[in-house]
C-alpha cells in the first residue's frame, strides 16, 4: 500500500450520527417529521466530533420523498440552525443510492478547494411512517420515466427484477443465491442492537416469502425505514484537535453509465447492458488513487436495495468474476467474520432503509468500524473500506473508499 | 390497496408522431438521417450527432424478450393484480420496456421472439405491449 502525501487540507471525517432511533416508531405512536429525523443525526455528528455547531460551513442533504420543499438543504437549514457564515448549502438531487457517495465526493471538492472548512452531509426521512400516511410506493413507482416506462408500473422491485432475471439468464445465478444475499445482511443485523430488523432467517425463510416481483421475494427486497445519518468533514489540519480519530478519504470515483463508450442514460429501459454497471470503472480509478489492491479492503459496503445488487458490485468491483457474485455471497465470505464482511450494520435489507438515507448508514457503520470501537461486532484490524453506490436506473455509479488515519 | 393512479402518457412536441402512430396501431422510432442512429426515447436532435434531420420510420414491431419479470405487488389498484413487466429489444436495436401479455408467465424466456400488440386506453392512448410472436 502506497501513502500519498498528505496536505493539511485534505478531507477526512471526524463525525458521524444516526437519528435515535432507526426503523418503525413504537405501535400506536406517530413518528418524527422528516426534518425531525435530518436534525437529530445531524446533531449527534455534531456531538460526536466534538465541534461547535457553528463551525459548519458548508451543507449537503438530499431531498426528501414526503416532506417537499423547493430548497431542501435552506429548509433544513433554517430548522437545524446553521450559521448565516455558511458558504455551501445545496441540495443534491434525489440521487437514491448514488446520494451517499457523491455527498462525500462533493463535501471533499470544496474543503480541498478552500470553498468550505466543516461539512455536513445529512440526509433522513420518515420514509415508514410517512409512506403509510400517503401512499407514497405509489410515487416511487411513477418515478420512472413519466412517459415511456410509468404507464407500464415499474414498480422498484420489478426493476431490479429485471436486473436478476437478466443475471440468472446469463450465468446461472439461483433463487438460493439471492435469498443468501438477504441471509447475510440479517446475520450482520442480528449480531447489533439498533437494526430495523434482527430476527435471524435462512435462505428457505427468504423463499417462502411472498413473491413481489420475480424472482424477488418480500426479503429480497430492502426494507421501508424511518431514520436518518450524517456525516461530518473537515480538514486533516482541524481534524487533529478533535475528539475522534479521524478517518480518510483514501480514494473516490463516479463512473456515469457502464462502459466509457457508452453515452450517459437515466431511465433503466435505456440502460445499454443491465449488467455492465460502471462501479468497474469507478473502482478501479478509486483504488488506484488509493494506492490499494484488493487484498487491502477489509469490509465492503454494497449498496443492498434488493438482493442482485450486492452481487453486481462484489463482481464489478472485482472481489470476484463476473457471475461469481451468487456464489461469493452462498459461500458465507460476506457473513460476519468471513474474508470480506458486506455490509457490517445489516444493510438496507435489515438494518434500515428510509429511502436517500439508505447509503449514508453506510458511510456512518464504516467509519465505526475503522475506528475500532465496534465491540463484538467489531471486524478484526479494520483498516480500509470500500462504499459502493448507484443512482438513476442503474445510471451512475460512486465508489469511495475510506482508510483509518495512519 | 387503494384504487390510486395508473400514470398515463401525455404525449410531447417531441413523442406526439409515436403515439400517433401507436394509436393508428403502428410501431414508430426515429432514425438520423445524417448518421443512421435509431432514437429512442423520442428527441429534437440526433443523441449521436445532433442533427435535426430525424426521420420516422415504422419498425418491423417484432423483437425479442430482454428480460421480464411477473409484478405480484403492483403499485395501485388501477392496474391488474398481477403482469408482466418486460424489456423488449426490437429487431431494429432499440430497446423498450413493455407488457408481454397471451403468455403463461411460466412459459416466459428471455430470447423469446414477440411481436408487438395495441392496448386502448382512454384519451386516444394506446400502449404497446408484446404477445408471443406466431
Amino acid at each position: 500500500m502506497t501513502t500519498p502525501r498528505p496536505s493539511p487540507r485534505d478531507p477526512v471525517i471526524v463525525g458521524v450520527g444516526e437519528s435515535n432511533e432507526v426503523g418503525e416508531p413504537p405501535a400506536g405512536q406517530a413518528g418524527k417529521s422528516s426534518l425531525h429525523l435530518h436534525a437529530e443525526a445531524a446533531l449527534n455528528a455534531v456531538l460526536d466530533a466534538g465541534i461547535a455547531k457553528d463551525q459548519i460551513d458548508g451543507v449537503f442533504t438530499n431531498e426528501s420523498y414526503l416532506d417537499y420543499h423547493v430548497r431542501h438543504s435552506m429548509a433544513f437549514a433554517e430548522y437545524f440552525g446553521i450559521a448565516a457564515t455558511a458558504r455551501m448549502i445545496t441540495s443534491l438531487p434525489l440521487g437514491s443510492g448514488a446520494s451517499s457517495g457523491l455527498f462525500i465526493q462533493h463535501a471533499a471538492s470544496a474543503i480541498r478547494s478552500g470553498q468550505c472548512d466543516t461539512v455536513l452531509a445529512v440526509s433522513a426521512d420518515n420514509f415508514y411512517s410517512g409512506l403509510r400516511r400517503s401512499g407514497a410506493v405509489q410515487a416511487l413507482a411513477d418515478n420512472r420515466d413519466k412517459e415511456f416506462e410509468a404507464p407500464y408500473g415499474p414498480t422498484l422491485p420489478a426493476c431490479f427484477a429485471l436486473v436478476a432475471q437478466r443475471h440468472m439468464h446469463e450465468y446461472g445465478t439461483t433463487p438460493e443465491q439471492l435469498a443468501a444475499v438477504a441471509v447475510t445482511m440479517r446475520a450482520h443485523a442480528a449480531a447489533g442492537t439498533r437494526a430495523h430488523k434482527r430476527e435471524p432467517i435462512t435462505v428457505d425463510d427468504v423463499l417462502r416469502s411472498r413473491l413481489i416481483a420475480s424472482p424477488f421475494t418480500l426479503l429480497m427486497c430492502s426494507l421501508v425505514s424511518d431514520g436518518g445519518a450524517a456525516v461530518l468533514l473537515t480538514t486533516r489540519e482541524r481534524a487533529v484537535d478533535l475528539r475522534q480519530p479521524f478517518v480518510e478519504i483514501l480514494g473516490a470515483a463516479t463512473a456515469y453509465g457502464g462502459r466509457a463508450s457508452q453515452r450517459v442514460h437515466n431511465s433503466l429501459s435505456q440502460a445499454p447492458d443491465l449488467l455492465d454497471i460502471g462501479t468497474g470503472r469507478a473502482s478501479r480509478i478509486a483504488m488506484a488513487e488509493a494506492g490499494i489492491s484488493h487484498a487491502d479492503v477489509d469490509i465492503l459496503m454494497a449498496y443492498d436495495c434488493f438482493a442482485i445488487m450486492p452481487i453486481l458490485f462484489v463482481e464489478a468491483a472485482g472481489f470476484c468474476e463476473p457471475g461469481g457474485g451468487g456464489e461469493f455471497f452462498a459461500s458465507g465470505r460476506a457473513l460476519p467474520g468471513g474474508s470480506l464482511p458486506v455490509n457490517t450494520h445489516g444493510g438496507m435489507m435489515s438494518y434500515a432503509h428510509p429511502g436517500n438515507p439508505g447509503g449514508l448508514f453506510m458511510f456512518v457503520e464504516l467509519v465505526r468500524q475503522l475506528r475500532g470501537t465496534e465491540g463484538s461486532r467489531q471486524v478484526a484490524d479494520a483498516a480500509v473500506g470500500m462504499v459502493t453506490g448507484y443512482g438513476g436506473q442503474m445510471a451512475f455509479w460512486p465508489v469511495t473508499v475510506l482508510g483509518r488515519s495512519r | 390497496m387503494t384504487p390510486g393512479r395508473r400514470l398515463m402518457p401525455v404525449p410531447t412536441p417531441d413523442s406526439e408522431e409515436f403515439w400517433r402512430g401507436c394509436h393508428e396501431g403502428v410501431l414508430r422510432m426515429q432514425r438520423c438521417r445524417a448518421c443512421g442512429t435509431w432514437n429512442w426515447f423520442p428527441r429534437g436532435l440526433c443523441v449521436n450527432c445532433s442533427s435535426g434531420q430525424l426521420e420516422w420510420i415504422t419498425l418491423s414491431g417484432t423483437g425479442t424478450v430482454y428480460s421480464f419479470s411477473l409484478v405480484a405487488r403492483p403499485p395501485s389498484g388501477a392496474f391488474p393484480a398481477s403482469y408482466l413487466l418486460a424489456l423488449v429489444e426490437l429487431a431494429e436495436g432499440p430497446r423498450m420496456m413493455t407488457h408481454l401479455i397471451n403468455v403463461d408467465p411460466a412459459e416466459v424466456r428471455i430470447g423469446m421472439q414477440v411481436a408487438v400488440e395495441f392496448e386502448r386506453h382512454a384519451d386516444d392512448i394506446a400502449l404497446p405491449v408484446f404477445a408471443p410472436a406466431r
